[in-house]
């Protein structure tokens, strides 16, 4: 949404202009990715029910924050190429690929680039293990264990410093990143109305249902 | 002219048991001039899938054109109706393909063909977000107070009706760009019916 909002300073509306949490874990059997649903537009509440996190092939997701239009269409390209590799090369399409997939396409874009920060996350079939894949808005790749996007990230990155582990399963790492976006709903303005999770390993991308997600008794 | 001032607009769109609800009001005004009072945001893009948009008239006008005769090209092709997401993902398409230089308006597309009744709206650069309600324009957050505290699963068209003029009334008090009367335009199972009320 490209409404100018002249009632707050440009310093404060940039706080909440990717008004956004994501995050993502890497796990021993897979990757966890989570997000907040809410899409703002300055102050305005657009959307309290977005979702963020999109399926682009059965062993690889993406979350989005940053402009919705631009972030869909990524999505859909990338959706498309992974398709057709899968096709070609009768192999699932290697995370990294992915990901150096992702990062081309915005760096083509450099002087007029897609507003858009991807967490690419997938379980990798030739490695055989869960990888995810910081994609800022000009291209550059980075990974990390876990990573945290968005307006409410430096919220989220506090939780997970102190509770991320190393080898984690994914039956334990959806809690903590629920829990992370639960912080930064409490503590970040642009973050809020509730949250979505999905686990990716080898059994494929699996979204999890309202009930697992209250079971883990997150407040907010 | 118009350029220098981005006109304002109220349009919502409401899911209801039998089908959906689009709304908007009739004004366009340059700043402080009303030039029009008896415009029409609330569009037939088929027979089952209609929108109400906000924002530049000319750009809201000549995407509907566009989105409307491709769609009659791709019902002869198909030999079914088109359904609302088919009509969303291309009005987003033609949308995005103006990224540098973007049709000005907001959408609230919706309709009903075989399935369930569906909205969508779409932003300025063609994003698509599904939703149950929705408002757009500068009289958006007005609408919304309204339609978050009162909107209920499977309205009857009666109730549907009241609620989408409540809520444009609302903004049309609170927004000096929206205002000199409601179009409706009802797209249900049984048919097709648009209106208008004064304020």
């Amino acid at each position: 949404m490209h409404v100018k909002d002249e009632r707050y300073p440009q310093y404060i509306l940039d706080q909440i202009k990717k008004g956004t949490t994501t995050c993502a874990l890497t796990c021993s059997d897979g990757v966890v990715l989570a997000a907040d649903t809410r899409a703002s537009a300055g102050l305005f509440i657009a959307d309290r029910h977005v979702m963020k996190i999109q399926k682009v092939d059965n062993h690889l997701g993406m979350t989005i924050a940053g402009g919705v239009a631009d972030a869909q269409n990524l999505v859909d390209t990338m959706r498309y190429n992974s398709n057709i590799y899968r096709l070609s090369k009768r192999e699932p399409i290697p995370v990294s690929s992915a990901a150096r997939l992702c990062s081309n396409i915005l760096f083509n874009q450099r002087y007029f680039p897609y507003y858009v920060q991807i967490i690419m996350g997938g379980f990798d079939y030739r490695q055989q293990k869960g990888q995810i894949y910081n994609i800022d808005l000009f291209g550059s790749i980075t990974t990390e264990s876990f990573i945290s996007t968005g307006s409410g990230s430096p919220v989220a990155y506090g939780y997970l410093e102190s509770e991320f582990r190393e080898g984690m399963s994914v039956n334990e790492a959806y809690k903590v990143a629920i829990q992370a976006i639960a912080a930064a709903i409490r503590r970040n303005a642009g973050t809020g109305d509730s949250i979505n999770a999905v686990i990716i390993d080898k059994d494929g991308y699996k979204e999890l249902s309202k009930e697992i997600k209250d079971s883990v008794g997150a407040k907010f | 002219m118009a350029f220098q001032f981005m006109p304002g607009a109220t349009a919502v769109g409401i899911t209801y048991h039998d089908g959906v609800l689009l709304a908007a009001e009739k004004r366009i005004s340059y700043g402080n001039f009303v030039v029009n009072k008896n415009t029409k945001k609330t569009f037939n893009v088929t027979e089952h899938v209609g929108a109400a948009c906000a924002g530049m008239v000319a750009d809201m006008q000549v995407l509907v054109r566009q989105v409307s005769a491709l769609s009659k090209i791709r019902k002869l092709e198909t030999r079914r109706n088109v359904e609302p997401n088919s009509v969303a993902k291309l009005m987003s398409v033609i949308m995005f393909e103006r990224r540098y230089f973007p049709l000005l308006t907001q959408v609230v597309v919706g309709g009903v063909t075989t399935g369930k009744p569906e909205i969508y709206t779409l932003d300025p650069l063609g994003s698509v977000l599904p939703d149950r309600y929705a408002a757009v324009g500068t009289g958006a957050e007005m609408a919304l107070g309204v339609l978050d505290a009162e909107f209920t699963e499977n309205m009857d068209e009666e109730k549907a009706k009241d609620l989408a003029l409540k809520s444009i009334k609302s903004s049309i008090q609170r927004d000096s760009a929206s205002g000199d009367g409601i179009d409706l335009l009802i797209i249900s199972k049984n048919g097709r019916s648009e209106s208008s009320f004064p304020v």
